[in-house]
């Protein structure tokens, strides 16, 4: 067996430099930049939200009148006829912007959420799927406008789609409260979302000091690290916070989708955490340590025993092919401005286990390779591992460029 | 004597097959996502609808006692 041995690179270390044989790289390599450049504008403005025609698409029956009041989200409109007002706003979810348009009613008591129309959002199919099979928004049918609306107060998150919870339960209380105010005449009784910091944002925090303690000291201690954050990071950062950086994250970021610290702290603690390593410490402690698919890669290889190679052609050009995915992945989230569109990683399947169509083939494909090829999935096509490992290497470059370090290097 | 070709070793084939079952499906998931960006119209229409259980609305007169229609338009 040891001739099909070959772990090549080694965990941790960095994929080899390109080879330069190409003679038309540079002209491929900038019509693909221009061609991604192109996609995103043309993405940009194709994607500018026709509001009045979501809500009238969404309601054919109704006639609506818009308020002069806000020309911008949360916008207002009274419908004829009828003493209700629908309100369109947006909260921020894990992939990008939620639309939504509520219809508050007026009642003896005050008021009612009569209707929640969820116009658009950017979330991965498997969190949506995860909100509708835990009976999510069946919470919100019927509430009081003067509810807090509140996730882990009034309204319960799903697991595993706890930030898409958030986002729409953003979205329905500044819906509802605006409307209330301005339009039901309601005095503000509910309470104001405060940091939403809590128990599960400590334990990622936790996951990262360990996984940087782990990284850098040696002894029993450090052994006891890895193996809690090995587990920690499957079962929190997977199965039940499902918060795997994919190609989503990145390309959002682009898109200007950047979630609020106060309602997404845990976003912000994960890319602090993965961008602070590389940073500061020059270190993809992600890929290395953090990312729960990996873990669950070494256990599948674990079980098989089996290590084989890949074929040395394929893995020289296996940077070149990351590159080319991910460059179609985000030729098509550009053009939709959708990312969850072209984030073609397994990882919201694997712990969510929600999919649709061809996703429910990726991700047993990509468990059986790293049945028989360690970290099968990371070596060959993970675009996240790729651009974080680029991110390194522009570090070392960067700090190459100064005198200090050249000298310490040689 | 005729020299016997030397193929390929055998685990390098499945490393083979499983990267190009895997591509393809990469492929496929790509298509997917086209013919899904296509569907999306600039005017995007409502994919999840929860209504008052008590006042149900036209579209959610078929599920009596279900407060969620989870058709996708």
């Amino acid at each position: 067996m040891t001739d099909i041995i070959n772990i090549n690179p080694p965990s941790g270390e960095l994929p080899a430099e390109p080879s330069k044989d190409f003679p038309w790289r540079g002209i491929v390599e900038g019509l693909a930049w221009v061609a991604l450049v192109a996609a995103f504008i043309i993405g940009q403005i194709a994607a500018r939200p026709d509001y009045e025609g979501m809500l009238k698409e969404a309601l054919p029956g109704e006639v609506l009148i818009r308020s002069e009041v806000n020309t911008t989200l949360p916008v207002v409109y009274r419908v004829e006829g009828k003493q209700d007002v629908i309100i369109m706003a947006e909260g921020e979810g894990y992939g990008g912007p939620l639309i939504v348009g509520v219809r508050a009613r007026r009642s003896e008591d005050g008021g009612r959420l009569a209707e929640v129309l969820m116009l658009s959002h950017k979330e991965s199919p498997a969190f949506m799927e995860k909100l509708r099979r835990g009976h999510f928004f069946k919470q919100f049918g019927g509430k009081d406008v003067s509810n807090n609306f509140i996730v882990d107060d009034d309204i319960d998150a799903v697991s595993g789609a706890t930030v898409s919870s958030r986002g729409f339960t953003t979205a329905v209380r500044e819906a509802v409260h605006l409307g209330a105010v301005n339009h039901l005449q309601l005095k503000p009784t509910w309470q104001k979302p405060g940091w939403a910091f809590g128990a599960e944002e400590a334990v990622l925090v936790l996951l990262f000091v360990l996984a940087f303690i782990a990284g850098y000291r040696k002894g029993n201690f450090a052994k006891t690290a890895k193996l809690i954050v090995m587990v920690g990071t499957l079962v929190f950062v997977g199965f039940y916070a499902n918060v795997s950086l994919s190609l989503a994250n990145i390309s959002g970021i682009f898109m200007g989708y950047i979630p609020s610290p106060q309602q997404h702290p845990m976003w912000w603690i994960m890319m602090i955490g993965v961008l602070g390593s590389i940073v500061f410490l020059g270190r993809n402690i992600y890929c290395q340590q953090i990312c729960p698919f990996m873990v669950v890669q070494d256990l599948a290889q674990k079980i098989s025993g089996v290590k084989m190679k890949i074929d040395s052609r394929f893995q020289k050009r296996a940077r070149t092919l990351i590159f080319f995915l991910s460059w179609v992945a985000l030729m098509l989230i550009f053009l939709a401005a959708h990312p969850a569109l072209g984030s073609y990683e397994p990882f919201a399947m694997m712990f969510s286990l929600e999919g649709l169509g061809i996703q429910w083939y990726i991700l047993p494909a990509s468990l059986l390779g790293s049945f028989f090829v360690p970290r099968f999935w990371c070596r060959l096509f993970c675009p996240v591992g790729l651009y974080l490992n680029e991110l390194v290497r522009l570090r070392r470059r960067v700090r190459g460029w100064f005198p200090k370090n050249k000298t310490r290097e040689a | 004597m005729a020299r016997k070709k030397k193929g390929k070793p055998w685990h390098l084939k499945v490393t083979w097959t499983l990267s190009i079952v895997m591509l393809l499906l990469i492929a496929g998931f790509f298509y997917q996502s086209f013919q899904e960006m296509l569907k999306i119209a600039p005017v995007q229409v409502a994919v999840e609808r929860i209504s008052e259980p008590n006042h149900a609305t036209q579209e959610n007169d078929s599920i009596p006692g279900d407060a969620i229609d989870d058709s996708r338009e």
